[in-house]
């Protein structure tokens, strides 16, 4: 995945391009294993995951408009920061295999995790949907924090400190695009991801499983 | 509905031509079509020419927009390359008398004959020298005056009744057609001389060893010459002033007639298209690969239109910005394309038509919705859809919030700045380009001087262009404003294949060589380029380089 890398980043054999991304997505399963899911709550996962990277790659054109910042955001804050970083890596990798992958999917994929973590640190794991002006503002944080992280993809030895103030200048619209970007998915799709990723269904299937351990010994 | 509008409102990055339609087509039973066709009214005046071995003999066709033919008028006697181009004439007075509308129709036995549009009668006849042929070049009009390039020279008619009012014995021309100015006449011959009258005194200055076979072309600083030599051809420019004759590039084989557009002059030949800017003494500033040897079309909203003398045929359209560089090219081609020199001609604004010929002797007429929304009335277009798109936000915001429906207020009031901000963004992005605070202007500069490149590129641009085999190193260039046009010059010079991609907010290079990558960045000595090619500016002296995109 990482082979055509350019002039910013290590040149990596075919083979090392592998082995980045077997380590990738070993991460990204490990962590989500880490969180003891569900199959319910795995099938539910892989379907998100797939919702979002076509939903990544259909706002492609519109320039920083990334729906994948307030579904990590809102990940990372109902089902934690484990399947928040693992959802955000796995969702990164796969659609920069359409959209284009190269040294910056690393940047992505760490920008998207700082992200969930975000969102797991400031909202605690509860089965409360989130408020809507706290949701407002932590999608809008979220996108600078993500486009901070990712300016360093371009970062080499002859970048001064001054450099990246002036690339993060040059960023400033790009970085205006996110956060009104993140505003509109949260007010067109908030309400509506945050029921979805309330994390009912793991309650709801243990709750089955007593009360059908009942129902056979009654 | 906002969103729809959005995507509707997004400015094209091209002109869809190939939404015109053929209406119909006229098809001469022998030669070619080798000058553009003249519309005047509700009526199609079209020639042909070739070479003429039996009874078929060269013609003047008049066709309504039906492609019904009005009348035909053929000469007999003419037996040569009849590529003179036709000339509608309003009707009008003057010193030698008064006329009627008509055409003027210059041939290549020596004849030039003025005809009654209506019905094609011959209204006079001129004679003019004939050595082998007689006029093959463009005439002009002055006020009263028909000014034709003769065989040898020049011949001044008057309109009214066709009179030779004076002639000029000069050099002897093929196609060399002649300019007027306020201070006389100007006119190649086949020695690459280029000669001055003004007032009845002759002067010559020898340009080149070649052939000058277009009009000269008149700037506010000169006269600028594209002379035909062996397997090649040479640019020149003549400073009225000091007299004087620069090169100014060499080109490819077999040149067109060269176009003035404002400032800027468009030159052809079978190699490139090459716009130079002559607001003072002519520069080139940019060009690209292009097989035209002919006349230049230029439409009502300013695009060139190139005929492609090779056997696939078909047009290449190209848009200048405002500094002359090209910013838009695309192809243009029809079922019936082969080779051709003759420039289309376009319809006003009511009459919304192309018109060409080309070598088959065919004639094309189309027809085009998409020409009334041409480029300039796009903008109009997408203007209006901002003003609905406003007023139809303030609208529903205002009822969803008078009837309780915050959640919709807020998603109407979040799409419509997005959208907002995504149809201004390239003006935004250039604005904050441009305001872009001292302290944040890069300080690194890891572009140094190789002592390997020649001295004398020092304080001139150089491109260094990373390909995976290599790098691409090339120096000197001068003049050249943007990044982009300057990446072309170099490509060109070493025979670099560029792919590029255009959007509303700018050009991107996609491969250079076939190489794509991620796609390609450039850095200006030594920073990072934030924005399109054609949108930053490249310094006078400075090293670009690109690289695969990372």
């Amino acid at each position: 995945m990482f082979s055509a890398i350019g002039t910013h980043g290590p040149v990596l054999s075919p083979l090392a391009d592998l082995m980045l991304d077997i380590l990738f997505v070993s991460f990204a399963f490990v962590l989500f294993s880490m969180s003891k899911p569900s199959k319910m709550q795995s099938l539910m996962f892989g379907a998100f995951v797939l919702v979002i990277v076509a939903s990544r790659i259909l706002f492609q054109p519109l320039p920083n408009v990334q729906p994948v910042t307030l579904a990590v955001l809102l990940m990372g804050a109902h089902q934690g920061a484990q399947r928040g970083v693992s959802f955000a890596v796995l969702v990164t990798l796969l659609s920069n295999v359409f959209i284009g992958d190269g040294w910056w999917t690393i940047f992505q994929a760490l920008g998207w995790s700082a992200v969930a973590l975000l969102g797991a640190t400031f909202v605690s794991k509860t089965n409360e949907m989130l408020d809507f002006k706290s949701l407002l503002i932590l999608s809008a944080v979220s996108a600078v924090l993500f486009d901070v992280i990712t300016t360093f993809s371009l970062v080499d030895s002859s970048t001064t400190p001054i450099d990246f103030l002036s690339l993060l200048y040059s960023g400033l619209m790009y970085d205006f695009f996110h956060v009104i970007g993140n505003m509109s998915f949260v007010v067109w799709f908030g309400h509506t991801m945050q029921q979805f990723l309330l994390p009912l269904p793991e309650i709801t299937e243990d709750v089955q499983m007593v009360e059908d351990v009942y129902v056979v010994r009654g | 509905m906002l969103i729809a509008m959005f995507f509707i409102s997004l400015p094209s990055s091209a002109i869809d031509v190939e939404e015109i339609t053929l209406d119909w087509t006229y098809e001469f039973d022998h030669g070619y079509i080798t000058t553009a066709p003249v519309i005047s009214d509700d009526t199609i005046f079209v020639r042909s020419s070739g070479f003429w071995s039996d009874d078929a003999r060269p013609k003047v066709v008049a066709l309504n927009h039906d492609g019904e033919v009005k009348w035909e008028y053929t000469n007999n006697n003419s037996v040569q390359h009849d590529m003179s181009p036709l000339i509608d004439v309003q009707a009008g007075e003057g010193e030698c008398g008064s006329w009627d509308s008509m055409l003027i129709v210059p041939w290549a036995n020596g004849e030039i004959t003025a005809h009654n549009t209506s019905n094609g009668d011959v209204l006079w006849t001129n004679q003019s020298y004939v050595q082998n042929w007689g006029v093959t070049g463009q005439a002009v009009i002055q006020n009263d005056l028909l000014v034709a390039p003769t065989r040898n020279g020049l011949s001044v008619l008057c309109l009214a009744d066709g009179h030779t009012i004076e002639e000029f014995e000069l050099g002897l021309g093929w196609r060399n057609g002649v300019a007027v100015d306020e201070n006389g006449y100007w006119i190649g011959d086949e020695n690459g001389t280029l000669w001055h009258v003004e007032n009845g005194t002759k002067e010559s200055f020898h340009v080149d060893e070649g052939l000058i076979r277009h009009a000269p072309i008149l700037t506010s600083g000169g006269v600028l010459i594209h002379v035909q030599t062996d397997a090649k051809s040479n640019v020149f420019f003549f400073n009225t002033s000091s007299k004087s004759i620069s090169l100014l590039n060499e080109s490819g084989p077999s040149p067109g007639i060269p176009k003035l557009i404002g400032d800027f002059v468009v030159t052809t030949d079978s190699s490139y298209v090459r716009i130079f800017n002559c607001s003072g003494d002519c520069k080139q500033i940019d060009s690209m690969p292009s097989h035209s040897n002919g006349e230049i079309g230029v439409d009502r909203i300013g695009r060139i239109w190139l005929p492609q003398n090779v056997m696939e045929g078909g047009l290449l359209i190209l848009t200048l910005n405002s500094s002359g560089h090209i910013e838009y090219s695309s192809p243009f081609n029809t079922t019936l394309d082969g080779y051709s020199t003759a420039a289309p001609v376009f319809g006003d604004s009511i009459h919304e038509i192309l018109v060409m010929g080309n070598d088959f002797g065919i004639l094309q007429f189309y027809s085009s919705e998409v020409f009334e929304a041409g480029e300039d009335s796009d903008y109009r277009y997408h203007d209006l859809l901002i003003g609905i798109s406003f007023f139809a936000f303030i609208f529903l915001c205002g009822h969803f919030i008078v009837h309780g429906s915050e959640i919709w207020a807020l998603r109407l009031f979040f799409t419509s700045i997005l959208i907002s901000i995504l149809l201004l963004s390239p003006e935004i992005i250039l604005l904050l380009e441009d305001s872009k605070p001292e302290a944040f202007q890069p300080t690194s500069n890891i572009e140094q001087w190789s002592s390997d490149w020649p001295s004398d590129w020092q304080d001139t641009q150089v491109v260094i262009i990373e390909l995976p085999n290599g790098e691409i190193v090339d120096g000197g260039y001068t003049g050249y404003d943007n990044v982009y046009s300057l990446t072309r010059a170099m490509a060109e010079q070493n025979d670099i294949d560029i792919e590029i991609e255009e959007f509303h907010f700018g050009t991107f290079i996609v491969s250079f060589s076939g190489v794509e990558g991620n796609g390609w960045e450039f850095k200006i000595n030594g920073t990072l380029g934030t924005i399109s090619a054609d949108q930053t500016t490249m310094p006078d002296s400075g090293i670009l380089r690109w690289m695969l995109a990372s």
